[in-house]
């Protein structure tokens, strides 16, 4: 009953929020569309930029998601700490509430499907199962890194903070040393892979087997630590 | 049916907040949890409502280890000084959760008592005034009916009227459908009428578990002019005195003598007295 | 709280870090080679770049060596997909007479052939689906016509037979879809100089650096000019006085017309 509720709790914030967000996008797309009707030309070059516009709300979804993990830890655990709920139950319902990210890809999709309809757009990848399956996975990684970062801040000693985060700057200078010296990479590159990895479902272009699994990785490797640290946790003053 | 605390230690460092504590609350019961700032209440409390982790110990609200148990969980609520309700949420959302999370609660009676305390429910809770966040989280405490309602400073930030009423609708509560308070505080003097046990801690440890007439019935006070005070309290087991002016006050933990009280008046020790008095004689 | 609370969290924390490390080890190498040498091919695309970009071919060997491990460890549509992106011979890279590994013209023709066998199979086309838009008579071939896609896919397979030095068996190929574009209906069909564009492009080229005969390949173009001058009313004023559609250039007049339109 608790586990239900707390779960309840954490969907009435999230979905008011991701309604406010597609308020914004569907009236963006909406002026976009008015817009191209009103100075429409022979190329329809208007209504292919609108088409290709409208996958990029995929990132911002992407985003969205981000904030919803780092907006979902501090005060859940505190008013459900008072009501109750015991951590176990509150990091469960966070996991449940992944499932919002399923719900707003959906919506996105909707969304996109309609301005890619009256563009008459033959690109159409972003519409495909294993385009947006994708993108739901990765929203779910961000809304998982999102959350592991809020919990890391909220419950971590501020001196460990600052270890923990100098050994990963000192990890990242490393990598970048070894990047560049020994595999002569650019930082581009990096940039480039790191990117396609994520979106290239957006483009048609995915190794859902590699990406897949290395999502799966971060997800459970972030909620696990994630779990820890709530168990861990108290009300902070 | 009741909570047991069963040798519960808490370290936070080096400092040992609670030192193998161990306590019976029954159900249906007003307690009052009596101690100097510092003592270790708070503590208790928390570790009870499954804030923080007893270092040593355990804690089994009606036979259930209350450690991460929900179901444990929802028989207790603790009212105190933190601050774990959303700014953004409205008072009336507020009880409505504390209906969801708290199979008894009853959000109607919480917007009765709103009512009685002139709370607006559509305010936000980040907006109210410290007194008024007091009152709302007394209410949720009030119409969350748990079983084992813990109040941590319920009068904190409350002017006169507000903490009479706050002590009339703790006795309405426990008359109309009886349950178990326990209430911390520093203002033993007023919320002393209410209780029917005292539970005194100090320095981690528990230093009386009584009721209030047993803990009351083991002294008394004579007061008098300074030498036939003195004269009477040669053979006694004295707390401590007082002088004020021409008058001496004497605190005398045994039982009363008949007979030898002429010339002096006697009259009950007080809860607050009596508070004091022992846990300045242990602090020393 | 009870320590064996931390043992499933701390368990999946191990097996996450495990299955990380071994996808770290076994799949980024190929994303970095992947971009990496489009990166490094890309950028040294200058009309005064050597052709023979040893570094590129050094990295297009390793890319091509990992993408040949990946495909035979896991041969589906995706991996088929990546590879007819690798071995393409109507890539930039063969356009610009890049040094292209050992085995690389061999196994362009392999991977289109399965590309063909798969789209035949399944009955879906195996790369971008359409239909698109005709944006650019001179662009990237894109119709929203069935069937445009059969026409491409046998002229890739027929490009990568002649790039394998298999001359006869990519002439037989070609003449069969020239043949079966010419059964199809040339008004509902996007024009064909556009689809024929690369193959013919990269072929004289090709015969050119190789000092081959291109004599087959200028008698297809002006077939290809012919028939649509006969037959298809929607060609523009631009094209109608050319006898021939196709520029027949070499290598080095392929990459100054790179460099000067900016192409890529």
């Amino acid at each position: 009953m608790k586990l239900t509720n707390a779960i309840k709790f954490r969907y009435q914030k999230l979905l008011k929020a991701s309604g406010v967000y597609f308020a914004l996008v569907f009236t963006i797309f909406l002026v976009g569309i008015i817009a191209s009707f009103v100075y429409k030309k022979e190329t329809v070059s208007n209504f292919n930029y609108l088409s290709d516009f409208s996958d990029y709300t995929f990132y911002t979804t992407a985003i969205l998601a981000f904030f919803f993990g780092i907006c979902s830890y501090k005060t859940e655990l505190k008013y459900f700490l008072q009501n109750g709920v015991s951590r176990r139950s509150i990091h469960l319902s966070f996991i449940a509430s992944l499932f919002v990210n399923v719900i707003t890809v959906l919506v996105n999709v909707a969304l996109v499907a309609i301005v890619k309809a009256i563009a008459k757009a033959s690109d159409k990848t972003s519409l495909k199962p294993s385009s947006f399956l994708t993108i739901m996975l990765v929203c779910c990684t961000f809304m998982c890194i999102g959350y592991f970062v809020s919990a890391f801040m909220y419950s971590v000693k501020p001196l460990n903070q600052i270890i923990t985060v100098g050994v990963i700057i000192l990890l990242f200078m490393l990598f970048v040393l070894i990047w560049h010296v020994k595999l002569q990479g650019s930082l581009i590159v990096l940039l480039l892979a790191l990117y396609s990895f994520l979106f290239g479902s957006l483009t048609g272009f995915i190794y859902l087997g590699h990406l897949a699994a290395a999502l799966t990785c971060i997800i459970v490797l972030t909620l696990s630590l994630s779990h820890i640290i709530t168990l861990k946790a108290a009300v902070k003053k | 049916m009741s909570i047991e605390i069963k040798r519960v230690s808490k370290s936070f460092g080096k400092t040992k907040a609670l030192n193998d504590v161990l306590l019976e609350i029954k159900e249906n019961k007003i307690y009052g949890l009596l101690g100097r700032n510092g003592a270790g209440k708070s503590t208790l409390l928390k570790i009870i409502n499954n804030r923080i982790y007893a270092t040593d110990g355990y804690v089994y609200i009606d036979g259930l280890d209350s450690v991460e148990n929900d179901k444990a969980q929802k028989d207790v609520f603790l009212m105190n000084d933190e601050n774990t309700y959303p700014s953004n949420m409205t008072v009336s959302e507020m009880l409505k959760w504390t209906e969801s999370f708290y199979p008894d609660a009853d959000a109607d009676k919480g917007l009765k008592l709103a009512e009685k305390f002139s709370l607006d429910t559509k305010k936000r809770f980040g907006s109210l005034s410290t007194g008024y966040r007091s009152i709302a989280k007394f209410i949720a405490a009030i119409a969350s009916n748990a079983k084992y309602t813990f109040l941590d400073e319920p009068v904190l930030g409350l002017d006169a009227g507000h903490r009479e009423l706050v002590y009339k609708i703790i006795l309405e509560e426990y008359s109309d459908a009886p349950r178990t308070f326990v209430i911390a505080t520093h203002i033993i003097e007023e919320v002393s009428a209410l209780l029917e046990n005292v539970i005194i801690v100090e320095k981690g440890k528990i230093l009386e578990n009584d009721s209030v007439d047993n803990l009351l019935s083991k002294g008394y006070c004579v007061s008098g002019d300074e030498y036939t005070v003195n004269e009477f309290i040669k053979d006694k087991n004295v707390i401590s005195t007082e002088k004020v002016g021409s008058v001496k006050v004497a605190y005398i933990l045994e039982n009363k003598v008949t007979g030898s009280m002429q010339n002096l008046d006697v009259s009950a020790l007080s809860l607050q007295k009596l508070f004091v008095k022992l846990t300045e004689e242990r602090g020393e | 709280m009870k320590k064996r609370a931390l043992i499933v969290p701390a368990a999946f924390i191990i097996l996450s870090l495990l299955c990380s490390v071994f996808l770290v080890g076994w799949a980024s190498p190929f994303y970095y080679y992947m971009r990496s040498y489009s990166f490094e091919a890309y950028s040294s695309l200058e009309y005064e770049a050597p052709e023979n970009n040893s570094e590129f071919t050094e990295k297009m060997q390793k890319l091509c060596n990992y993408a040949d491990r990946l495909y035979s460890i896991t041969p589906n549509e995706s991996t088929l997909e990546l590879m007819t992106e690798i071995y393409n011979s109507e890539s930039y890279y063969v356009m610009y007479n890049y040094k292209m590994p050992e085995g690389y013209f061999e196994k362009c023709v392999k991977y289109t052939k399965l590309d063909m066998e798969m789209t035949e199979q399944t009955g879906n086309l195996n790369w971008q689906e359409g239909p698109y838009d005709i944006n650019n008579i001179c662009g990237v071939a894109k119709a929203e016509f069935p069937g445009t896609n059969e026409i491409i896919m046998p002229l890739k397979y027929s490009l990568a037979l002649y790039m394998n030095g298999q001359t006869e068996e990519a002439i037989k190929e070609l003449d069969k879809c020239i043949a079966d574009f010419k059964k199809r209906d040339i008004e509902n069909t996007p024009v064909s100089h556009a689809f024929y564009r690369y193959f013919f492009e990269i072929a004289y080229a090709t015969a050119v650096e190789r000092g081959e005969n291109t004599d087959w390949i200028i008698e297809r173009e002006l077939e290809i000019t012919q028939f649509e001058k006969a037959n298809n009313s929607r060609l523009t004023d631009e094209y109608k006085p050319l006898e021939n559609f196709f520029l027949n250039r070499s290598f080095e007049e392929l990459k100054a017309d790179s460099y000067e339109y900016n192409l890529w």
